[in-house]
């Protein structure tokens, strides 16, 4: 084989205070070739591309060998590109561009005419165009806009073309669609794979999302807490994971496809990759850990381009493969059950207005949601999803429209006597997206359950038979009830001692569906709530939903842009755009037999899996 | 933005400063009602009072009249900038502030060039030089500067240049040529601007690090912009906000300082009277003084909240 | 922007991750003016106000460590007397501002509606107008004494706590947690106070720290210019405006206050600056 464009030998970063980051990854890139590198937060893979772009930030000290075209890069000069030939494309479109500067000025303000002169007047103009015009843009007026007016995608797809402007021979992606909506995912990757192909670059693209990587990855990467766990082609990764991380990471990934009877999910989290040095990194959270996992753990061949950091996949490869197989099987969703509805929105509109200007958020939205029965709602942002959620606990007042709960109109809380505010609050809940600001900082976690479990007493007009809302509960009932409330979302009863600063992002959400279940709510609406989980984490989370539906009878509304992890928890789907209904039914029919036009175009941009169904 | 929104804009805002002028004139013409003592005598000061003499005076500021009426009249006069006659120096008032202005306009002036030109510098460099002792340097002086007394800076000048080293004059203004002017106020306007040297520089230093860590500066720097390009475009251009409010902040406090100053110096300034008129009680002074510092202070508020327009598209277009 | 105008800027460390050698000296000085304040007189050498008109401007020497002023005053003595009211006005100064300005902000924050609009039409009215000038004039005119000037800049501080204290209920109060306090169906003032308030603390102390400093400087120089202390008073400011006239002969006795004012706000500052990153920012445990 030929000198590989990019080739990184021991790279090991180390924060400020010492503590590492990455340790001792391994890289190669070909010309022409695309590699993944795989990891959940925490893994490193971001401050792995910031390193090979030479753009780390403070503090962070970098070893090990970078090599171009068989130059050495390290340790490159502070505040400079590794290499001119190097270009990278960031993650957060609304972010990456300088508000004050035109989208155009971004892709020629690097151009540079024969003379070695900035481009300026028309000649950047013309340059401007031109290379608009590569990512998909053909309206030229964009260049004299600026970034805050333009869409997401929008951005995202100048960024790609000022990051063109140097005319890269490898380009790095960061998370470079996971700001953005999921159609507008598909199209920006479809883009990204287009302009490596034309223009022939290596290309590096960082995911969390395994899907992604193999629709889009030659070979793939798989980083876990700072170490590399497995490398390979993305086909025979996606056929046989190595290691069993990526098996858990393709199991803990719901299918779009089906429902299971049970996600697999690992336990625990990722641990900090300081704290893992040494030994396997996977090994507290893996199922078939053994003593010789706790030492070192290097990357070894075992077949033709493949290699991997487990030290037993000889003994446990058909076992692994065999718990790959066991999840496959799909189960149909529940019937529909309307019997008895306990929520009923009439033409739900609502507007607001900012800086004088109206926005239709709702623009008259039906649903309805029975006792004990979960309903999905999905759309992109802007659809309205989340401000329909607000609505139904009084979070935001509706415009117009009803929303009738059991027999209460709950249009408008603020008209409600306090009364039947209570007995609202104590029937429908709410959990939320971001699990780092969803609970109080300045309070224990058992202090904020308490607080939850006594409002139970102060709320007439509950009847209840289980005797726990009763008025100034003991001291001792308490202690036994907030213990009863972190068993119910799998926690242990210490944790009632503890801040939220403590516990992991999973953790939190289990927390905040603690203290919703403390009102003994017959509704919970989840926002999002697992959207900013990892996707192990995630999988534990969706779990505990729907275990938690069987054992209290409790109803969702499960707001998400995710059309695989509502089909995983939802009997029936509301499809949201622009504030209108676009469609509705059960989840599955939603899913597989969809009507609207725009549903399928949803259903088409989920990065897919090229292999649908693993045999049994 | 239209031209009509900004109209609108401008419209709001000259309302909302008119009616804030009346607020602030309303208070400075109640003190006279407060300080302590008959009102006559307020404006009499210390001398004789003949009956003929208090007569004219409660002709003059109405004294016959209800309070409001009384305030309305002053008004009526203040608004064409007759703020009635001194009564130490028996001088028109509006006569004996533009006698002062000259000295105070050009401290001032002096001062604020001193403090943005060292504040941004000091801060820039300190950003630019973040946690290096050029860093830990800037803000130390700076930090030592907003702790510092105006008069004590000057103080410690004035005896180090002044005295110690004898650079610079000790005392008084010097003849109305420039250069006599610029070698007296020297030290006074660099003892005016180290407070507002401090400020600047925590501002524009604070502005410029959280500019520095946006997304968009790691993307320019990942496309090969080169570091002038990067602070002047990307740093300085998105913290012109902070910045200029820093600016206007400047200005209000070299105004006040200026009153410390003239002291500190004995420089015969409109701080220098503002102080001696409030120990001799000279109220339509004390008076037109401070609504003259209101409408520079309120002014000078307005054009920075303009500026905003001018430096963000995001205000314009939304 | 107005994080901007309200971050702290604290002296970045030598060793990132503890606090430098500036803030251990801060507390020290802080630590010594309260002595001061508390024992001046009695650890003095001298008493503050013993004249020794045969023993007038004297330079710096081992009787009289920063020499002695035109009346024969130990100048040093006269430092540690006026400890006392360096410290008193400020404090006061400062935790009324704090407790008006978290009164209203919070108020103002959560509540919103007419309740915030009125609060904040007044703390746009005071930001509108030079703070010191108006002391200047108020203080002047009605003749004040020193508690009259103590409140009047309570009125002058109590605007940007509020702000600052209102900016930050209005963050949290959009946060998922109060969000779900409400939906709960927790009280409105109970969230306030039980949860609101406790993450605001912090930032509520590091602003008082920050206000003694303005304070101090602020009340040194109406005293400086004759306003809220009678002459000849131990006082920093007033020693100052005193010693002026004999910065020639003996320098020290503007110097030394001028120093002890510097060094004193300079304390404060650092310290408050430094409590302001380290407390402010626990709230925020985002990883």
């Amino acid at each position: 084989m030929s000198t590989p464009l990019l080739e990184v030998r021991d790279l090991t970063l180390r924060s400020g205070q010492g503590r590492v980051i990455v340790s001792g990854v391994d890289l190669t890139v070909g010309a022409g070739e695309t590699i993944g590198i795989v990891g959940e937060s925490g893994s490193g893979k971001s401050m792995t591309a910031r390193a090979l772009m030479g753009l780390l930030p403070r503090g962070v000290e970098v070893s090990g060998s970078v090599t171009y075209q068989g130059r050495e890069l390290l340790p490159g000069r502070r505040g400079r590109r590794l290499h001119d030939d190097f270009a990278m494309v960031f993650q957060d479109p609304f972010t990456m561009l300088n508000p004050l500067m035109r989208a155009g000025r971004h892709i020629s303000e690097t151009l540079r005419d024969p003379r070695g002169r900035r481009l300026r007047g028309a000649a950047a103009r013309k340059q401007e165009r031109v290379r608009l015009a590569e990512v998909g843009i053909h309206d030229p007026s964009v260049a004299d806009r600026y970034p805050f007016e333009l869409s997401g995608g929008m951005r995202q797809r100048v960024g790609i073309a000022a990051t063109l402007s140097c005319d890269p021979t490898l380009l790095l992606a960061d998370e470079p669609t996971t700001a953005l909506d999921v159609t507008t995912q598909a199209e920006i990757l479809a883009l990204l794979k287009k302009i490596q192909r034309e223009r022939d670059m290596g290309m590096v693209l960082i995911t969390h999302d395994l899907g992604v990587a193999f629709g889009m990855c030659d070979r793939i990467y798989v980083l876990y807490a700072g170490q590399l766990v497995e490398v390979g082609p993305s086909a025979g990764i996606e056929r046989r994971p190595l290691h069993p991380y990526t098996q858990g990471l393709l199991d803990s990934e719901p299918p779009a496809d089906r429902r299971l009877a049970t996600l697999t999910s690992m336990p625990g989290s990722v641990p900090r990759a300081s704290d893992v040095l040494g030994t396997c990194p996977f090994a507290d959270r893996c199922a078939w850990v053994a003593d010789e996992c706790r030492r070192p753990t290097p990357l070894r061949r075992t077949e033709e381009g493949r290699s991997t950091a487990c030290v037993r996949i000889g003994e446990i490869g058909g076992e692994l493969a065999r718990a790959g197989r066991r999840q496959g099987a799909a189960v149909p969703a529940p019937a529909e059950r309307r019997d008895d509805l306990l929520v009923e929105v009439r033409d739900l509109r609502k507007d607001f207005t900012r800086a004088g200007r109206t926005v239709h958020a709702l623009r008259g939205v039906t649903l309805e949601v029975g006792k004990g029965e979960s309903v999905g709602i999905v759309g992109e942002s802007g659809s309205g999803k989340t401000t329909l959620g607000r609505c139904l606990v009084g979070l935001e007042t509706p415009t117009g429209g009803t929303v009738r709960i059991g027999d209460v109109d709950a249009g408008d809380y603020a008209r409600l006597p306090g009364r039947v505010v209570a007995a609202l609050r104590s029937r429908v809940q709410m959990a939320f997206q971001d699990p780092y600001s969803t609970l109080s900082p300045a309070r224990s976690i058992g202090a904020v359950l308490k607080e939850a479990i006594r409002l139970n007493g102060s709320a007439p007009g509950q009847a209840d038979g289980s005797g726990r809302g009763r008025p100034g509960g003991s001291g001792r009932r308490l202690d036994g009830e907030v213990a009863e409330l972190l068993a119910l979302v799998g926690l242990p009863a210490e944790y009632a001692g503890r801040k939220p600063a403590a516990l992991s992002g999973g953790e939190r959400q289990r927390v905040a569906l603690a203290r919703a279940l403390a009102r003994k709510p017959d509704l919970i609406v989840c926002d999002e709530i697992v959207s900013a989980l990892d996707v192990s984490v995630q999988a534990q989370i969706l779990t505990l939903l729907t275990r938690l539906q069987r054992e209290l009878g409790v109803a969702y509304v499960f707001i998400t842009h995710d059309l695989a992890v509502v089909r995983q928890v939802t009997d029936r789907l509301y499809v949201l755009r622009h504030g209108q209904l676009v469609e509705s039914g059960a989840t599955e029919k939603v899913l597989d037999e969809p009507e609207a036009a725009y549903t399928r175009t949803l259903i088409s941009s989920i990065p897919a899996r090229t292999e649908k169904e693993t045999q049994p | 933005m239209t031209l009509r929104a900004l109209a609108a804009f401008l419209g709001r805002r000259l309302l909302g400063l008119v009616l804030l002028l009346l607020i602030i004139s309303f208070l400075v013409f109640s003190l006279i009602y407060l300080a302590p003592g008959n009102l006559v005598d307020a404006l009499l000061g210390t001398g004789e009072k003949s009956p003929q003499l208090v007569a004219a005076i409660e002709a003059r500021y109405h004294l016959d009249q209800p309070f409001m009426v009384q305030y309305l009249l002053w008004l009526k006069d203040a608004v064409q900038l007759d703020f009635g006659t001194s009564i130490k120096l028996n001088e028109s008032v509006t006569a004996v502030l533009a006698d002062r202005m000259s000295v105070t306009l050009f401290l001032g002036v002096f001062g604020f060039l001193v403090a943005v030109v060292c504040g941004l510098a000091l801060g820039i460099a300190a950003a630019l030089r973040r946690g290096t002792s050029v860093d830990r340097g800037a803000v130390g002086l700076a930090v030592l500067g907003v702790s510092t007394p105006t008069f004590a800076t000057g103080l410690i000048l004035l005896w180090v240049f002044g005295i110690l080293l004898g650079w610079f004059p000790v005392i008084g203004d010097g003849d109305p040529t420039f250069s006599d002017r610029l070698w007296h106020l020297t030290l006074p306007a660099i003892a005016l601007g180290v407070t507002g040297t401090a400020l600047m520089a925590k501002m524009t230093r604070a502005a410029l690090i959280a500019g520095y860590e946006q997304d968009y500066v790691g993307f320019a720097r990942s496309r090969g912009v080169g570091g002038l390009r990067i602070l002047l475009v990307y740093g300085l251009r998105n913290s012109l906000v902070p910045i200029v409010t820093a600016a206007g902040m400047v200005i209000t406090a070299t105004l006040t300082g200026s009153v410390l100053i003239e002291q500190t110096f004995s420089l015969k300034g409109v701080g220098e009277l503002l102080i001696s008129s409030i120990n001799n009680k000279d109220i339509p002074v004390v008076q037109a003084t401070t609504i003259l510092v209101a409408v520079l202070v309120v002014v000078v508020n307005l054009l920075v909240d303009l500026s905003y327009f001018a430096i963000d598209p995001r205000t314009r277009r939304a | 922007m107005t994080e901007i105008l309200d971050a702290p800027t604290t002296v970045p460390s030598r060793r990132p991750g503890r606090p430098s050698i500036l803030v251990g000296l801060s507390f020290l000085v802080i630590a010594l003016v309260v002595v001061c304040a508390i024992a001046g007189p009695a650890l003095a050498p001298y008493s503050a106000s013993a004249q020794d008109l045969t023993d007038t401007l004297a330079e710096p020497s081992a009787a009289h460590l920063l020499g002695t002023d035109d009346l024969g005053r130990d100048v040093f003595s006269r430092i540690l007397a006026g400890a006392a009211s360096a410290l008193t006005g400020p404090l006061v100064i400062a935790l009324g501002a704090m407790l008006i300005g978290s009164l209203l902000g919070l108020t103002a924050g959560y509540r919103g509606g007419f309740t915030e609009t009125a609060i904040m039409r007044w703390v746009d009215l005071m930001y509108a107008v030079p703070q010191l000038l108006i002391a200047i004039v108020v203080v002047g005119v009605l003749s004040g004494t020193y508690w009259e000037a103590v409140l009047v800049l309570i009125v002058l501080t109590a605007p940007g706590d509020t702000r600052i204290l209102r900016g930050a209920a209005i963050e949290q109060r959009g946060l998922p947690y109060v969000e779900a306090l409400r939906v709960l169906g927790v009280p409105g003032p109970r969230i306030l106070i039980r949860h609101v308030w406790p993450t605001l603390v912090p930032l509520s102390v590091a602003q008082t720290f920050l206000n003694f400093a303005t304070s101090l400087v602020t009340l040194a120089s109406l005293s400086f210019l004759g306003l809220g202390v009678a002459p000849g008073a131990a006082d920093w400011g007033r020693m100052l405006a005193e010693g002026r006239d004999l910065v020639d002969v003996n320098p020290w006795t503007a110097i030394a206050p001028g120093l002890a004012i510097a060094l004193t706000a300079a304390g404060f500052n650092i310290a408050g600056d430094w409590l302001h990153e380290r407390l402010a920012g626990r709230g925020k445990d985002r990883t």
